[in-house]
């Protein structure tokens, strides 16, 4: 780690990778205010430009548009009352109050302090807690792999919204995607139909942008006609006072490290971990009854919180190979684009890569707090864009981004294809998030599954119950699988609503 | 009797999991017994959720039919709020279509145009502007900067 960290300098310090960075910010931030536009959505379009760029600056981009695009969120939220992602949903109760004081512009000042120090706090921890967490990968072998990848598959319960059973269903159609291509083991093509283009699979990208960005498209245009928002009065001091940030410091640690926590589990995500924190906050506070009325912890905890689960989210990505959310599943299609496996490796054979990335997403998070302060005001004015300059721009960048992965036209009828089945799946209550993980991990499922059975010699309950890292996992699958119905009776005792999980970025 | 319309959406998606899978299923048999190990129990899986899926569209189509349509958290799609977004999608299938023929640079302005004119902008100098301005910025960033070679269609090589 050291030996990666010291030759740092050379690798960040280059105009792709400065210019990657401050794209992904300002690009992130303008997404995230945008209604309608989410994270998953700008890392998915934005996957198919780093393909050409090397690795460090086109990581470092889609990280950085990660973290700015959940900050983003909040800049609507605040202004104009509509959370830009569902992660920001908690920050308009106290956010919106201000605005409607007076206190707009103070509002987003804390916001951007509290995003800075969460997003910085959970790159920091990546930094330190991934490597020993990679090594733990080392132990793993065809059964330990087959779980793990059974273990991210039911964390699609978690992601799936109203219905479990849908949500699996959604997996498992993710799963059976996957089975397109030729057999690894056989040679045999499997459902390619005679399309030579499906022997090597499905492509992962176009099937990403399709569900991510043509299906939210096809979301928007059921809305076409509706009112338009009314931005609040922006006055104010922007930068909390000296005193004012050491009275939200603990709030904003507090909130930094739930958020963390919650990244770090898969599964649960920004809304969550903001809507946590922001009754976290409110429980602390001496001032608990203020909450709701324009309050400055009201603000500082949900978007401390928020951010702070990009970089936990990254962990068991990096380490393990375990996306456990949509845009962790999104930015693995990144890693694999870029021919780069989660696990030890990462930390040692491509450590100059990976630590460059981490490092990147930390200088990603501190931007985020300077171009935030300066652009913030300006960006709101761009959620005024009407649909119908958005849509259209993106379906262009849906095609070019579909046939630019491998220059193929078939590509592009995938994203189409993909983009009405993930339409039809979010408007019947199957949400495309669990597919896309199982698209992701079905692979190394089958992989792990046909080798296991080869290596039990008929007795494959016993092979599995005979290995104590099986066990542990399998103790983690049955609690993932429960964690739902925990989740759900907490959240009605707490009572927050929550939206569909999958969307959380 | 059951109405058709007033049929559940989870009836019809449980029905067409199942008989989905039943195809994909008959497909294993020409497969080698490796390959087809981890199809079948794939589709095994997509067959029970199917059927759960069938039997809760069957409550919720007796609740709906009972008049009990309150108790149903999902309510049955409304097609008709479907048709904006599926002439959006045609839209979208007609563009791709055409950028063999007259290539990406002169399909996406077709497209982007007549696609703002859809969503009701009046602008033309606004709508020119936009479409302007996505294709410079298109081209200096895929072909110039990442060298893609976008489709130049068959209306440039003749």
């Amino acid at each position: 780690m050291w030996d990666a960290l010291i030759h740092l300098g050379d690798k960040i310090m280059t105009i792709q990778f400065l210019l990657a960075m401050t794209a992904g910010v300002v690009g992130g931030i303008i997404i995230g205010a945008l209604p309608g536009l989410s994270a998953s959505m700008g890392v998915a379009l934005l996957i198919p430009v780093t393909f050409g760029m090397d690795p460090i600056a086109g990581l470092t981009m889609l990280t950085a548009i990660y973290t700015a695009a959940i900050y983003g969120g909040s800049i609507s939220s605040i202004l104009i009352h509509t959370p830009g992602t569902p992660a920001s949903a908690a920050t308009a109760l106290d956010g919106y109050q201000m605005t409607l004081k007076g206190q707009g512009l103070r509002a987003l000042g804390i916001s951007t302090v509290s995003s800075c120090i969460g997003g910085t706090i959970s790159g920091v921890a990546l930094l330190f807690l991934a490597p020993p967490l990679a090594l733990l990968s080392l132990r793993f072998s065809s059964p330990e792999y087959f779980l793990m990848a059974i273990f991210g598959l039911t964390i699609i319960a978690s992601l799936a919204g109203d219905s479990i059973v849908k949500g699996l269903a959604s997996g498992v159609f993710g799963l059976m995607v996957g089975l397109v291509g030729t057999d690894i083991l056989t040679g045999f093509p499997r459902y390619t139909y005679g399309f030579v283009e499906l022997e090597s699979g499905i492509s992962l990208v176009p099937a990403m942008i399709g569900f991510f960005s043509l299906s939210q498209v096809m979301i928007q245009a059921e809305k076409v006609g509706e009112t338009k928002r009314v931005i609040g009065e922006l006055a104010g001091r922007f930068l909390p006072t000296w005193q004012e940030f050491k009275d939200l410091l603990p709030t904003i640690g507090r909130s930094s490290i739930i958020g963390l926590l919650v990244g770090i589990l898969p599964g649960a995500g920004g809304d969550i971990a903001s809507w946590v924190s922001y009754n976290e906050a409110k429980r602390f506070s001496k001032n608990s009854h203020k909450f709701g009325t324009g309050f400055a912890e009201g603000v500082a905890a949900p978007e401390a919180a928020n951010n702070a689960v990009t970089g936990g989210a990254l962990i068991p990505l990096l380490t393990l190979g375990i996306p456990g959310s949509a845009v962790a599943a999104i930015l693995m299609g990144g890693l694999m684009i870029q021919g780069l496996q989660p696990g030890h490796e990462l930390f040692t054979k491509h450590a100059n890569i990976t630590y460059s990335v981490i490092f990147g997403f930390i200088m990603a998070n501190i931007l985020m707090g300077i171009v935030g302060a300066a652009i913030c005001k300006y960006v709101v004015k761009i959620t005024d864009i009407s649909q119908a300059v958005l849509s259209p721009i993106i379906v262009v960048l849906s095609v070019v981004g579909s046939f630019a992965i491998d220059n193929s036209v078939f590509d592009i009828y995938v994203m189409v294809a993909f983009g009405l089945v993930g339409y039809l799946m979010r408007k019947t209550g199957f949400h495309p998030a669990p597919a896309v993980l199982a698209i992701v991990l079905g692979s190394m499922a089958e992989a792990g599954f046909r080798q296991s059975i080869v290596m039990s010699k008929g007795d494959l309950l016993g092979y599995y119950l005979g290995r104590p890292l099986c066990l542990v996992l399998i103790a983690l699958i049955l609690l993932s699988l429960l964690s739902p119905v925990f989740m759900k009776w907490w959240q009605k005792k707490q009572g927050i609503a929550v939206s569909d999980g999958s969307d959380e970025e | 009797m059951i109405m058709r319309k007033n049929i559940h959406h989870d009836l019809w998606i449980g029905v067409l999991m199942c008989l989905v899978s039943v195809i994909l299923l008959l497909r294993t048999e020409v497969m080698p017994a490796g390959a087809a190990q981890f199809p079948k129990v794939i589709l095994g899986c997509f067959i029970a959720f199917g059927l759960w899926i069938a039997y809760k569209g069957i409550v919720k189509t007796l609740l709906i039919q009972k008049g009990h349509e309150d108790q149903v958290k999902d309510k049955p799609l409304a097609l008709k709020q479907m048709s904006r977004p599926m002439a959006c999608l045609a839209g979208v299938i007609v563009y791709v279509a055409i950028i063999k023929i007259t290539g990406f640079f002169v399909a996406s302005t077709i497209f982007t145009l007549l696609f703002m004119k859809f969503y009701g902008l009046k602008s033309l100098k606004k709508m020119l502007l936009v479409t302007l301005g996505m294709n410079v910025f298109l081209y200096v960033l895929f072909v110039m900067q990442l060298k893609v070679q976008l489709p130049e269609g068959m209306l440039n090589l003749m």
